[in-house]
């Protein structure tokens, strides 16, 4: 017993930094600190925090998903336990909600998980966010696919980037991979290098909300996207754009070399300023009224309107087809 | 429908294709646009090559009577040098036998000697590190050559020298190219044309087709330039650096992309130099410029990435 002192002062000195809150069973490995208060799940980890919090996550590969839940947690899992972790980069006031929460990922050779973001660690990631939350993803060779969340920022090299559901907008940008959007809205800007587009039923929550889509070589293809500002620029790609104008819709479609073939309905409205060179040709199932400067419309222009004109479409096409269909 | 090759075209833009395979090539052309558009390439780069060479070309050979005028001013100046010196026998004495009267006369003491190998030393010392220290310039990226592997294996660098007029042209249209933050590099070792060996690879490298338009294009769009001096800022701050590299496959992957839009620049610029007046065609460039400037943005990322 007069031992006892001294041995018990001994092993509290020995404990790790946090280990007062939360230590998992496996020696060295720190699990949980500030977030120590808030629900463990196997796996993974939650946090609280508020609706529009900010999640931010870098890796190297491996896949990531994203869906947006009603509950204000954060919530991430992983195929390997405990390589991965929520750190609060930020939160409202001291123990208020979090702000701002970073995804850190540690390599399973490594003893433990890191303290600060790795973006040269692999794995398959699962995020359940709040569906005000702003997803931040950055990846090399991983697919990513979002779901039902506010605002979605990815950036990928060669990962195929998939969003559905974002309600605030979507900021998409990837070097070789695909990017698909459906059922979006808010502000939309992609871009990729040889990967190719497509966008299935976009529109804006706000006036000023544009839609641009940009590839090097890949095709874009838009469906029902009802931005009144839509813009699509492809240099060698062909692009395509299906379902109604809007209203004092805006919509600029150019390429290099490769096609621009809008499919309308019937009863579309727009005033057309459409350009090929000798190399390209201008279809029009149209009955557009002629409205140039010249004395005659020419094989490379088509200056018209066709009904009341409400859209303004501007068509660009160097060496390839610019083709109205009506549907 | 089998195409023309680039030899076999050059050889007909050049006129040293034989009479029969002229025949052919003239009838292929007349039915091939894609063959017919690269002719017209190559003719606008033959043209650009020969308007660089006009002045000399053109320049007048001298007479017999200029060159026995030249001749003897040159005599004369020679004379005159060796009376400067004054040394009566410089003229017909050779540059060894002259050197070795300096050290015969007792000028090189043991002090004067030490001091003249420390400040020739020093001399040497500052030339090197004003030829390692000077930031490369467009021309000099697009004429890095490796040592060794495959010529085809890497994507062309294209485009421009830089142009008197950049800064001018930065201000008409600045592209959105963020500090460099990162390089690359791998321990490959590199030649280059100024004959630097090191243990750089450069991510970026030239063909012969590729520094010959360099060389050519002596008047760049307007806007062009600083799109090419924000590539040579990243490609500089790219090859600075060998400490870190990339993994195989997202070299292989870079250098896909980047010969994408190698391409995509070569047939948009093609196209805005035959139309300069046209707004949209000068777009597709620069649309293809902005990515390439993205491209090499993302490659400086991984440094960044990699010291995580």
């Amino acid at each position: 017993m007069k031992n006892a002192l001294p041995l018990f002062l001994v092993l509290c000195l020995n404990l790790p930094p946090g280990a007062g809150s939360a230590y998992d069973s496996t020696p060295h490995r720190f699990v949980q600190d500030e977030t120590s208060a808030e629900e463990q799940e196997k796996g993974g980890q939650t946090i609280t925090t508020t609706a529009s919090v900010l999640v931010t996550l870098c890796e190297n590969g491996g896949a990531v998903t994203v869906r947006g839940w009603e509950r204000n947690v954060v919530s991430v899992s992983n195929n390997e336990n405990n390589r991965v972790r929520l750190r609060v980069v930020d939160r409202a006031g001291g123990s208020a909600p979090a702000t701002k929460v970073e995804v850190l990922l540690s390599d399973s050779r490594s003893e433990g998980i890191a303290e600060r973001a790795s973006c040269n660690v692999s794995a398959d990631i699962e995020l359940n966010v709040p569906r005000g939350a702003t997803i931040d993803v950055r990846t090399h060779s991983g697919d990513v696919q979002v779901a039902e969340v506010a605002e979605a920022r990815i950036k990928t090299l060669s990962g195929r980037i998939d969003v559905r559901g974002a309600s605030k907008g979507i900021d998409a940008k990837s070097t070789s991979g695909d990017i698909d959007i459906r059922e979006s809205s808010g502000r939309v800007s992609l871009r990729t290098i040889t990967g190719d587009i497509e966008a299935t039923n976009a529109s804006a929550t706000s006036a000023g909300d544009a839609f641009e889509a940009e590839t090097v070589s890949g095709e874009i293809t838009l469906n029902r996207v009802t931005h009144t500002n839509v813009s699509a620029t492809s240099v060698t790609g062909g692009m395509s754009m299906t379902g109604p104008l809007a209203r004092g819709g805006r919509y600029e479609f150019k390429s290099s070399t490769g096609d621009v073939v809008l499919n309308l309905p019937a009863d579309a409205s727009f005033r057309i300023n459409a350009r090929v060179t000798t190399a390209g040709t201008i279809i029009t199932d149209f009955p557009v009224r002629y409205t140039g400067e010249q004395s005659a419309p020419s094989a490379q222009r088509l200056t018209g309107v066709y009904g009341s004109g409400d859209a303004l479409l501007n068509l660009v096409s160097y060496n390839g087809t610019v083709h109205l269909r009506r549907n | 429908m089998k195409h023309l090759s680039d030899a076999t075209l050059q050889t007909y833009v050049d006129g040293e294709l034989s009479p029969p395979n002229t025949k052919a090539a003239k009838s292929h052309l007349a039915r091939c646009a894609n063959c017919a558009a690269l002719l017209e390439e190559l003719k606008d780069e033959a043209m650009q090559v020969c308007g660089l060479l006009n002045s000399v070309m053109n320049a007048p050979v001298p007479s017999a009577r200029l060159r026995q005028r030249l001749d003897a001013a040159v005599a004369q100046s020679d004379v005159q040098a060796d009376q400067y010196a004054g040394d009566a026998y410089a003229g017909s004495r050779s540059l060894s036998e002259r050197v070795s009267d300096y050290f015969n006369t007792g000028f090189f003491t043991a002090p004067r000697a030490a001091f003249a190998g420390l400040a020739v030393a020093a001399a040497c010392l500052l030339a090197f590190l004003v030829v390692v220290q000077s930031p490369k310039t467009v021309d000099d990226i697009a004429s890095v050559k490796l040592s060794a592997n495959d010529d085809e294996a890497f994507p062309p660098w294209s485009y421009g020298v830089q142009s008197k007029d950049d800064t001018d042209l930065i201000a008409v249209s600045a592209p959105l190219v963020r500090k460099p933050i990162a390089t690359i590099a791998s321990n490959n070792t590199v030649r280059t044309s100024r004959g630097d060996v090191g243990q750089r690879q450069p991510f970026i490298r030239s063909t012969a087709q590729q520094e010959r338009n360099a060389k050519a294009t002596d008047a760049l769009l307007p806007g062009e330039g600083g799109y090419l001096n924000a590539i040579v800022s990243l490609t500089n701050a790219i090859e600075s650096n060998s400490s870190e590299s990339l993994s195989p496959s997202l070299r292989a992957e870079y250098e896909r992309n980047l010969a994408v839009v190698d391409q995509a620049i070569t047939t948009t610029r093609t196209t805005a130099k035959r139309n300069p007046n046209d707004t949209d065609a000068a777009q597709f460039l620069f649309s293809a410029y902005q990515s390439k400037i993205e491209l090499l943005n993302a490659v400086a990322d991984q440094r960044e990435i990699a010291q995580r």
